[in-house]
């Protein structure tokens, strides 16, 4: 992946394709044609409108670490492995990139380890991970504790 | 990570990173991590919070958690009769009546209200009543995984090569059912049946009415088929595993056997030794109800044609 910063752009690749997309930070990311073409909110204005690529596509809603994070995700073919490596911060960052940026493969990518990672954790785990607020009344959540109780009567603690 | 990117300040980075609260994401985001999780911890996760409780509830999450593993045996008239049940229960406007029962099951198998009127049978459920009304879907799932919802089945016995109507309650954790039977006012019949011996109903003719099939004229040597059968004018029928076989006039060869356009119709029996008087029983193909000895009366006949249905019982046949 190649970066440039203003005025020291590097002469443009020929060979593969680019297009400069702009961050919330201010990078502009020369990132190949290829990975921009799954970013389907890119894809649909550059596809209309033919557009000069050396004019930055602007991304206001994901930062370049985001984006980097997305480039090396979809260049690894989504390798398990490497997005083992990243912080819960990191994993909601490029959940919400893919939501804005419409990558399907990358959404139900994202999504499935959010959900192996919320796999038999706490409540409150799941609360700090979302960021969520308790908002049940103390009655709501002994009415719902019981609920599961009948749910999980005749079944194993887990 | 690049030189360039470095020249970001601190501050910047910090101003970019957001808190997120996932609850501001588009439903079907939110859907997508919903649909990964198992039903226990979509239950924990319902504890988060109200958004959450409600999300975790939906049909649609719920139905196709259902499709996956109950699919297979849950049929039209199982979820049919569920919602009958439910609805029922739902308009029952005096929870007293309801809880008149100390087991909360408000009757027993004996068949009055609320729940053996046709073959399904619900059993405490007055702590889920609220769960009926508003979360059906997952109401049912409870139901099925907790072994509330008594539901029809088939039962194949192994050992004669034979179905039998029943309905079942699971037992999740032994993974496995028990029956009741129609006949003697729902009796347990048996326990620990493992999943692979109950199919769904394959026609929709109750087991005490004979079943008109329209493949009697077509029947010939080497079809295999599933026959009514009972013991008492007054039983259920069960489905038998059968081969139509050759009459004795014939000599079984391909270019000579006219056994397919004769009035009888012989059926033998695979499960049953040779010497036994059960093997093979000769009938009338143009019948009704035919009784051939003190304990055995033949009702309609249904062809397999589908090739899993002769691969189960071939299966079943060969671990006897």
């Amino acid at each position: 992946m190649q970066k440039t910063e203003g005025e020291e752009s590097k002469a443009e690749n020929e060979e593969v394709k680019q297009v400069t997309l702009m961050t919330s930070d201010g990078v502009k990311m020369k990132v190949e044609i290829s990975i921009v073409y799954e970013m389907e909110i890119v894809r649909s204005f550059i596809e209309v409108n033919d557009a000069d690529h050396s004019v930055p596509f602007p991304l206001p809603n994901v930062s370049s670490h985001t984006l980097d994070l997305i480039i090396e995700l979809v260049k690894n073919e989504y390798d398990d492995e490497f997005m083992k490596t990243f912080s819960h911060d990191e994993l909601k960052e490029v959940l919400v990139a893919a939501n804005y940026l419409n990558m399907k493969t990358l959404l139900d990518f994202i999504a499935t380890a959010i959900a192996n990672l919320l796999e038999k954790k706490s409540v409150e785990f799941i609360r700090n991970f979302f960021n969520i607020v308790n908002d049940f009344t103390p009655e709501e959540e002994a009415e719902i504790r019981k609920t599961n109780e009948w749910v999980f009567q005749d079944l194993d603690e887990d | 990570m690049s030189s360039e990117k470095n020249c970001v300040s601190k501050l910047e980075m910090q101003k970019d990173c957001r808190v997120y609260c996932l609850l501001d994401l588009p439903d079907w985001t939110l859907d997508c991590i919903l649909e990964c999780l198992s039903p226990l911890d979509l239950f924990r996760v319902a504890q988060v919070c109200t958004s959450l409780r409600h999300k975790t509830r939906s049909d649609a999450l719920w139905e196709k958690i259902i499709k996956q593993k109950w699919g297979r045996l849950l049929g039209d008239v199982a979820y049919q009769e569920w919602q009958w049940h439910t609805t029922k229960i739902a308009n029952t406007q005096s929870i007293l009546l309801l809880q008149q029962n100390q087991s909360g099951s408000c009757g027993s198998f004996s068949g009055v209200w609320p729940f053996l009127n046709f073959h399904s049978y619900l059993e405490h459920f007055i702590d889920l009543i609220t769960l009926f009304k508003n979360c059906s879907k997952m109401a049912l799932y409870v139901c099925l995984e907790s072994g509330r919802f008594w539901f029809p089945v088939q039962v194949y016995k192994t050992a004669n090569l034979f179905c039998y109507d029943a309905i079942v309650s699971y037992n999740s954790r032994t993974d496995t059912f028990k029956a009741r039977s129609p006949t003697g006012e729902w009796r347990m019949i048996e326990e620990n049946i493992q999943w692979g011996r109950l199919r769904l109903s394959t026609i929709e003719t109750s087991p005490r009415e004979f079943y008109m099939s329209n493949c009697m004229n077509d029947l010939k040597p080497g079809d295999q088929i599933e026959i009514q059968m009972k013991r008492r004018k007054e039983s259920p029928y069960n489905w038998w595993y059968a081969v139509i076989g050759h009459l004795e006039t014939c000599d079984q060869d391909v270019n000579h056997c006219r056994c397919q356009y004769s009035d009888k119709l012989v059926v033998e029996f695979k499960q049953y030794q040779s010497a036994s008087r059960n093997k093979r029983s000769v009938l009338n193909r143009n019948r009704y109800e035919e009784r051939v000895s003190l304990l055995r009366w033949f009702g309609g006949i249904r062809k397999l044609d589908k090739e899993e249905e002769i691969e189960k019982w071939t299966k079943l046949f060969a671990s006897r």
